[in-house]
């Protein structure tokens, strides 16, 4: 797992060259840096707003050729731990689609990546959370400043939803423990 | 250059008469521009030929 | 001048009417014609106006009498005519004015022009016909027009002229009424006649007449002459001509420099409109950098942002299990599979396959990573932990810049307004281009006027060489000339002349301030006799007049009143002095030709104040040689009083209707 090339297709690939592309001319700044951003987080957002999505293959008019975006294998191998590491928390946290918490331990841990199912889930999350984030982030918006404003309330919403009851020490204290 | 001698007396007799005409030429109005031009001419040129013989 | 007699026919109001005038017989040289307002004596006043220059002040320009004109059937004429008898020098003069008036077929009454005749008889009785195209020059000579109005004084206009008279704003006709009464014009007419500027005066008759024949030389000095006059001519031609020009491109310079101020401002303007365009890509810039550090800030917090909440849920869940109690430390699956191959274990028992130590041995892997998990859990949370502390407030960041930005938005909608202002101002294009055409005429004026100067100066200079020229040639010739009977007689004759000429100058300056210092006197000494000396006048060399109220205890009247005491001294010292000029037996004096002219003054009484009418009235008839008034019927009776001897004719006003008065 993670140690070779991945393949955006379709409405995902056209997105996520979207989500990587400068939205503002005069600082050339982008959203996410590189499509391997994309692949790290995405799935995170996906499983959190539990969205998932199949693949899609629409194809450019132009070439008539499915669109497609590329993450290099290096890049992904070098970011291998922190791909591992997103995948532990959804197989640990993904209720809807093993129940049995032993089980969930099994596929974070123990036995991580032996079915292939698993990573299908966690592919499926990394599409929703593509489009997700195209919702959040790109659809509707022209000029920079549009963007900022939906980057800025994207942000917001979320530390609003999931991140205000977190705090440090907590994750410190559950980490102590044994 | 020889001087040319004018008899200062002659000047104010000529000055006197040349006057008097005028005014009662604008009263009768007996001689035009022209007429007065030559008798103004007449009465310097008796005047200067009496000096001359004297 | 003085008036014999007046005959009006159909000329307004009077049908046919006629008046002779009180000529001094008997000492008697008063006429009066008495008449209230409205009865027709500016008519009158103004027959004298019409048949002498044919206009009149009515604005209704049609003579006509009313009556015979609705008498009129279509395509009937009329004829309306004013005859004045007067006497001018030695010579009488009948003027006779006529203007037909004709009805058409629409029953509008037309008129023809006026038609002017002057007969006049001389000394020895010799009566002539004046051609019609020098009549209007014969009159003229006899009172120009200009004059007219000293002589027929008007009650009505007195507040213009003495308005007129206090801002000095006519004293050069005054001037001109001075002289021109008081006797220079005799030797006005005599320096003209000298002048060697006029063509065929007499120094300029001798000029010419130089005989050219008896000496070639001479004919060569007076081409000479003549050669450079005409230059020197054409030399002051251009003088002028650049003067002007100069003077247009001063003009057009010092009207280009005040539009310059004008733009002035725009330029100021410009600079500021480039100011705030700065300020604004400054801030745009600023707020782009925002952006990017905003990305910036988001892109470095990505993973602990997006996955912290899922690791507290982990966390949790993790923490309810207990993994450490069987795990042994830093041992891996491997050491287990080389000791059951080993077959013996650590501690020297040994390790059979179905044995229990085999088995129990066997049993540790699940325990062992890879297939023990507790240390991949350990690293978990090890990661967790990095995470956790790793995490920044990227909510709280980012909000910080969207403050920032905030501000900046304000601050650019803020100079987005004022370059708005400022560029509605510079509406018209960029103002600097408009500075520098401006800044380039003005230049170009420069050029042209310190071209022209220099030209200018060039000229005066050719100007003084031709001169010399001339001079030189006349030096010569003047040599030459003596050597040369007939010429030397010319050049004698040239000579009186030119000394006559300037000594007439000099005379004539020095007549005139002597004139002008005892018209003062004259006037003076009328005011005395009518207010006693309240009033006194001064007259400057430019005719200004300044008046002086010396007696403020006693009754000198309201400044109005005062204007028209100026006026009727001035006028009445005028006419006094001409008449004492003719009557003096001084011989210098004679030499001053002065004509009398009558006073004709329309109720003149009425301007003054009752207290002052009898010193008025026995005045008047010294002051002229005929005094001719117009009085109402009211002041009739002070007039009898006052001057019962010398008035020689009376006549009064019969108001008949609307349109006809008759005289009495």
């Amino acid at each position: 797992m993670f140690d070779k090339q991945y393949r955006f297709k379709g409405r995902h690939a056209v997105r996520v060259d979207q989500l990587t592309s400068a939205f503002d001319a005069e600082s050339k700044a982008q959203l996410f840096g590189r499509n391997i951003d994309v692949y790290t987080n995405a799935p995170l957002i996906g499983f959190l707003y539990g969205r998932t999505a199949e693949t899609d293959d629409t194809k450019n008019p132009e070439t008539n050729q499915v669109y497609n975006q590329n993450v290099m294998g290096d890049r992904v191998i070098y970011s291998q731990e922190e791909l591992m590491f997103n995948f532990r928390l959804i197989m640990l946290l993904d209720k809807q689609y093993e129940p049995d918490e032993d089980k969930r331990i099994d596929k974070a841990f123990r036995h991580m990546g032996e079915d292939p199912k698993d990573e299908e889930r966690f592919d499926s999350y990394v599409r929703g959370g593509v489009d997700v984030l195209y919702e959040k982030l790109i659809e509707g918006a022209s000029e920079p400043d549009d963007y900022i404003n939906k980057l800025y309330e994207f942000v917001e919403e979320f530390q609003d939803r999931f991140n205000s009851e977190i705090s440090s020490d907590d994750i410190m204290q559950l980490c102590i423990k044994k | 250059m020889e001087e040319i001698k004018i008899d200062d007396k002659a000047i104010e007799r000529l000055k006197r008469k040349i006057i008097l005409q005028e005014n009662m030429n604008l009263k009768t109005k007996t001689m035009s521009d022209q007429q007065m031009v030559s008798w103004i001419k007449k009465k310097i040129e008796e005047e200067a030929q009496c000096y001359f013989n004297r | 001048m003085l008036l014999q007699s007046i005959k009006l026919e159909n000329f307004r109001q009077f049908r046919n009417e006629s008046i002779d005038f009180a000529d001094g017989n008997n000492g008697k040289n008063v006429t009066i014609i008495i008449g209230e307002n409205g009865t027709g004596k500016t008519t009158f006043a103004q027959a004298f106006f019409w048949c002498l220059y044919g206009e009149t002040e009515f604005s209704d320009k049609n003579m006509l009498n009313k009556v015979v004109a609705s008498e009129l059937r279509p395509g009937q004429e009329a004829k309306v005519q004013v005859v004045l008898k007067l006497k001018h020098g030695d010579v009488d003069y009948t003027l006779i004015r006529e203007q037909i008036y004709r009805k058409d077929s629409s029953n509008r009454i037309k008129p023809d022009n006026t038609v002017f005749d002057i007969a006049k008889k001389d000394a020895s009785g010799n009566t002539s016909y004046i051609k019609k195209s020098a009549c209007e020059s014969e009159v003229k000579g006899i009172l120009p027009k200009e004059l007219s109005r000293y002589f027929f004084f008007d009650g009505e206009r007195i507040e213009k002229m003495s308005k007129d008279i206090s801002n000095g704003k006519k004293a050069a006709d005054f001037a001109d009424a001075v002289k021109g009464l008081l006797g220079l014009n005799g030797m006005y007419s005599a320096i003209q006649h000298f002048n060697p500027r006029v063509r065929s005066s007499v120094i300029s008759n001798y000029e010419s007449s130089y005989n050219s024949q008896s000496n070639a030389k001479i004919k060569e000095y007076t081409d000479t002459i003549n050669r450079c006059n005409a230059e020197i001519e054409q030399i002051d031609a251009r003088i002028e001509e650049l003067d002007s020009e100069i003077e247009t491109a001063t003009v057009r310079k010092s009207d280009k420099v005040k539009e310059l101020k004008q733009y002035e401002e725009g330029e100021k303007l410009q600079e500021e409109k480039e100011k705030l365009q700065r300020k604004i890509a400054a801030a745009e810039k600023s707020k782009a950098n925002v952006y990017k550090l905003m990305s910036k800030d988001f892109n470095g917090n990505l993973s602990s942002f997006f996955s912290i909440s899922l690791i507290q849920r982990a966390l949790e869940l993790l923490s309810e299990k207990d993994f450490a109690g069987k795990d042994i430390p830093y041992m891996h699956a491997k050491t287990i599979e080389y000791l059951l191959k080993q077959k013996v274990c650590l501690c020297g028992t040994h390790l059979d396959e179905g044995t229990i130590p085999y088995a129990k041995v066997k049993e540790l892997i699940d325990f062992l990573p890879p297939q023990s998990i507790s240390t991949t859990i350990g690293d978990f949370k090890k990661e967790s932990k990095r995470r956790a502390v790793d995490k920044k407030d990227l909510y709280g960041q980012l909000a910080d810049h969207m403050a920032v930005i905030s501000q900046q938005d304000d601050d650019l909608t803020d100079l987005r307004d004022d370059l708005a202002i400022v560029e509605g101002k510079l509406s018209g294009g960029d103002v600097r281009d408009k500075v520098r055409a401006i800044n380039h005429e003005i230049q170009v004026c420069d050029q042209t006027i310190a071209k022209d100067r220099s030209e200018r100066d060039r000229k005066i200079a050719e100007k003084a060489r031709k001169e010399s020229e001339r001079d030189r040639a006349d030096t010569e010739r003047r040599n030459l000339t003596l050597l040369d009977e007939t010429n030397k007689k010319i050049e004698i004759y040239k000579t009186y002349a030119e000394r006559i000429y300037k000594e007439l100058l000099v005379e004539y300056s020095t007549s005139e301030e002597k004139i002008r210092t005892r018209l003062q006197t004259t006037i003076n000494d009328i005011f005395k006799q009518i207010y006693n000396g309240g009033l006194y006048l001064e007259i400057d060399e430019k005719y200004h007049i300044s008046v002086y109220v010396t007696d403020y205890e006693g009754d000198v009247e309201t400044s109005t009143a005062q204007s028209i005491s100026v006026i009727f001294a001035f006028i009445t010292g005028i006419i006094k002095m001409a008449r004492d000029n003719r009557n003096s037996t001084d011989e210098d004096t004679k030499l001053l030709s002065s004509e009398p002219y009558p006073l004709v003054m329309d109720a003149p009484l009425s301007a003054f104040d009752k207290r002052r009418i009898k010193t008025v009235c026995e005045a008047l008839p010294e002051t002229a040689e005929q005094v001719i008034i117009f009085i109402k019927d009211t002041d009739g009776e002070l007039a009898e009083d006052y001057m019962g001897d010398k008035i020689g004719s009376r006549h009064h006003f019969d108001k008949k209707n609307e349109f006809e008065t008759t005289l009495v």
